[in-house]
C-alpha cells in the first residue's frame, strides 16, 4: 500500500516547482497575448484584444522575415556542425598515434561559456585590429579590412561560425561515441565481401549510426533555433536586423519595448512552433524503443 | 603496396587534422596571446602571434583593477553553485521514482521533463518577470537561481535517471529486508553509489547556471550584482574596451568550466546518448 503513494511523494518537489516557475507563467504568457499591454504607456492600459495581435503579426512583414531568418540560421548552422562533426568524428575513429591528444583539443571550444566566447569572436572579428583580417590578409584572400559585425551578411555568416564553432565539439564526441558502438564482426564481415571504404561507409557506418545521428542533430536544431547568448552579445540582432532571429525578436519586443501584449504574441508562436516539433520528436522516438 | 596506402591515408588524417584544429583553436589562441599583450600592443599593426614579454599583469588587474572583475565572478559563483545545489535538491528523488517505480502519470511527467528541455526561457520570460518585480525581487540572485533551476532541473533528471536505473533494484531491497527502512536503505546505499551521476548531473547544472545571460540580463540591472555574463558583454558594449584585459578576464571565465568539465564529459556523452534515449 505504501509504495503505491512513494513515487508521487519522490516526483512532487519538482512537480511543483515546475508548474510554479514554468507551467504557470507559460499560461500567463498565453493570457497576455490576447491583451494589449505596454509597459512605457500605462496611460493606454491593459484592454483584452482576441486575437488582434496575432493578426498583426501575421500581417506584420518583420515576422515573416523573422521566421526566415531563424530557419536559415537553424538549417546552415547545424548542417555545417554536423557535416564537419561527421567527417571528424570518422577520421578520429581510426586508431593512430596522437589521437588522444586531437580529442581533447577538440573539446576546448565545448567548455568556452557562450558569451564568453561571443566576446572572443567579437574581438576576432574586430575590423580594426582584429587577428581574422590579418590572417585572411596575409593569405591573400582580401585587400583591406573587413568590418565583420558591421555589414548584415558578414554579420550573420560571423554569429553563424560562432555558433558552429560551440556545438562542433559536442557532435564529434556524440558521434564518435556512435562510431564505437558499431561492431566490429560487421566492418570484419564487409571486408571478406570486398566492400570498398565508400561502400562500407554508406552500407554500414551510416545505417548503424542512425539512432545516435538523429538524436544529436535533433537536440542541435532546438539548441541553435534557442540561441540567445551567441547572438544578443555578438550583434543584438544587429546591423539593422541581420541576425534577428525568432527569440531575440521576441525579447526584444518584451524588454526592448516593453510590449507585454506582442511580446507575448511572439512567444506563443515560437513556443507552438516548438511544441510542434517536439511532439514529432517524441513520436518518433517512443515509437521504436521502449519507454 | 598496401602499407604504402595506410602511410599515405595516416598523414592525410594527420593533416586534415591538424588544419581542423588550426581552425578550431584559432580563436582560443587569439584570447591566450591577447591577454598578455600590452593596451598599446593590442592595437599595434600587424598584430603580434605571441607578444615579446608576458604581461601576467594583466589578469592581476582586471581580477582588482577597473573591472573589479573578482566581483562578477563571486556572483556567478553563488547563482551557478545555487542552481547546481537547487536542481539536484528537487531533481535527485524525482530521478529515482523514475527510475524504480511504474506509476501513473510517470509518462507525462517524463513527457513533460522533456519538453521543458526543448524551448527557449524567453517563453516565460514576461510573467516570470512581472512576477519577480512584484514580489521585489528584480536585483537578486534568487530570481536568477530560481529561473535557471527550472531549465537545468529537467537535465538533471534525464542524466540521473539513466544512471540511477544501472544502479540494480536489489541492492536496497537487500538493505530493508535487513531492516533498514526505505530511507535509510537511500542514504546509505544508493545515495554513495550514485555519487559520480550525482556529482555529474550536479555540475552540468553548475556549468548552465554559469552560461545564464538572459535571466540575469531581465533580472539584474545593478552592476554590484551582475554575474560575469552580463558584466563582461557590459565591458565590450563601451566605447573603449580594454581588449588585453577582456580576454584575461574571458581565460578566467573559462577556467572553472574546463576543471569541471573534465571531470563529468565522459559520462555526460553518455548520458545525453544511451541514458537520453531510454529515458
Amino acid at each position: 500500500m505504501r509504495k503505491r503513494y512513494l513515487p508521487y511523494l519522490f516526483i512532487m518537489p519538482a512537480v511543483i516547482f515546475m508548474l510554479l516557475i514554468v507551467a504557470y507563467p507559460i499560461l500567463l504568457t498565453f493570457r497576455s497575448s490576447l491583451f494589449h499591454e505596454v509597459l512605457i504607456r500605462p496611460w493606454e492600459g491593459v484592454e483584452f484584444v482576441g486575437m488582434d495581435n496575432f493578426v498583426t503579426l501575421i500581417k506584420n512583414q518583420e515576422f515573416w522575415s523573422s521566421l526566415q531568418r531563424t530557419a536559415i540560421w537553424t538549417v546552415s548552422s547545424v548542417l555545417g556542425k554536423t557535416l564537419i562533426g561527421l567527417s571528424i568524428a570518422i577520421l578520429l575513429n581510426q586508431k593512430f598515434k596522437f589521437r588522444g591528444i586531437y580529442r581533447t583539443l577538440i573539446l576546448i571550444p565545448w567548455v568556452t561559456p557562450q558569451v564568453v566566447s561571443a566576446i572572443i569572436w567579437r574581438w576576432v572579428y574586430n575590423g580594426e585590429y582584429g587577428m581574422l583580417n590579418y590572417v585572411l590578409m596575409r593569405l591573400g584572400l582580401i585587400n583591406t579590412g573587413i568590418s565583420w559585425l558591421g555589414h548584415k551578411t558578414t554579420a550573420f555568416i560571423a554569429a553563424v561560425i560562432n555558433d558552429m564553432w560551440i556545438g562542433i565539439p559536442f557532435m564529434i564526441v556524440v558521434f564518435l561515441s556512435g562510431l564505437q558502438g558499431i561492431p566490429n564482426e560487421l566492418y570484419e564481415a564487409a571486408k571478406v565481401d570486398g566492400a570498398n571504404r565508400i561502400q562500407t561507409l554508406f552500407k554500414i557506418t551510416l545505417p548503424q549510426l542512425k539512432p545516435v545521428f538523429l538524436t544529436a542533430t535533433i537536440l542541435s536544431i532546438i539548441w541553435t533555433f534557442n540561441s540567445f547568448n551567441i547572438i544578443w552579445v555578438l550583434t543584438k540582432g544587429g546591423p539593422v536586423n541581420a541576425t534577428e532571429t525568432l527569440v531575440i525578436k521576441t525579447y526584444k519586443e518584451a524588454f526592448g519595448k516593453f510590449d507585454i501584449g506582442m511580446g507575448s504574441t511572439y512567444a506563443v508562436t515560437t513556443f507552438i512552433l516548438l511544441m510542434i516539433f517536439s511532439l514529432f520528436y517524441w513520436r518518433m522516438f517512443s515509437e521504436k524503443d521502449e519507454i | 603496396m598496401k602499407n604504402k596506402s595506410k602511410l599515405i591515408n595516416l598523414s592525410l588524417t594527420h593533416i586534415i587534422m591538424i588544419i581542423f584544429l588550426m581552425m578550431l583553436l584559432f580563436p582560443t589562441f587569439v584570447m591566450l596571446s591577447t591577454s598578455f599583450k600590452t593596451f598599446e600592443g593590442v592595437l599595434g599593426w600587424p598584430p603580434q602571434w605571441i607578444p615579446d614579454d608576458f604581461q601576467f599583469v594583466n589578469y592581476i588587474n582586471v581580477w582588482i583593477g577597473d573591472y573589479q572583475f573578482y566581483k562578477p565572478f563571486l556572483n556567478s559563483m553563488i547563482i551557478a553553485g545555487s542552481v547546481g545545489l537547487l536542481s539536484l535538491l528537487l531533481g535527485t528523488p524525482a530521478a529515482y521514482a523514475l527510475s524504480r517505480y511504474k506509476f501513473a502519470g510517470r509518462k507525462l511527467f517524463l513527457f513533460s521533463v522533456l519538453a521543458t528541455q526543448m524551448f527557449s526561457p524567453v517563453v516565460l520570460l514576461v510573467p516570470l518577470y512581472k512576477i519577480v518585480r512584484s514580489m521585489g525581487l528584480i536585483n537578486t540572485f534568487t530570481s536568477v537561481i530560481i529561473g535557471r533551476s527550472a531549465f537545468a532541473l529537467p537535465m538533471v533528471i534525464w542524466l540521473l535517471t539513466g544512471y540511477l536505473s544501472n544502479i540494480p533494484k536489489d541492492l536496497e531491497e537487500a538493505a530493508m529486508v535487513d531492516g533498514c527502512s526505505l530511507f535509510k536503505s537511500l542514504y546509505k546505499i544508493i545515495l554513495p553509489l550514485a555519487g559520480p551521476g550525482i556529482a555529474t548531473a550536479g555540475i552540468y547544472a553548475f556549468i548552465m547556471g554559469w552560461n545564464d545571460l538572459m535571466f540575469s540580463l531581465t533580472f539584474i540591472n545593478e552592476a554590484e550584482m551582475a554575474p560575469i555574463t552580463l558584466a563582461m558583454s557590459d565591458f565590450v558594449g563601451k566605447n573603449v574596451v580594454y581588449w588585453h584585459e577582456m580576454m584575461a578576464a574571458a581565460v578566467i571565465s573559462i577556467l572553472p568550466v574546463a576543471i569541471m568539465f573534465s571531470y563529468i564529459q565522459k559520462y555526460l556523452v553518455k548520458g545525453l546518448t544511451s541514458g537520453a534515449v531510454k529515458g
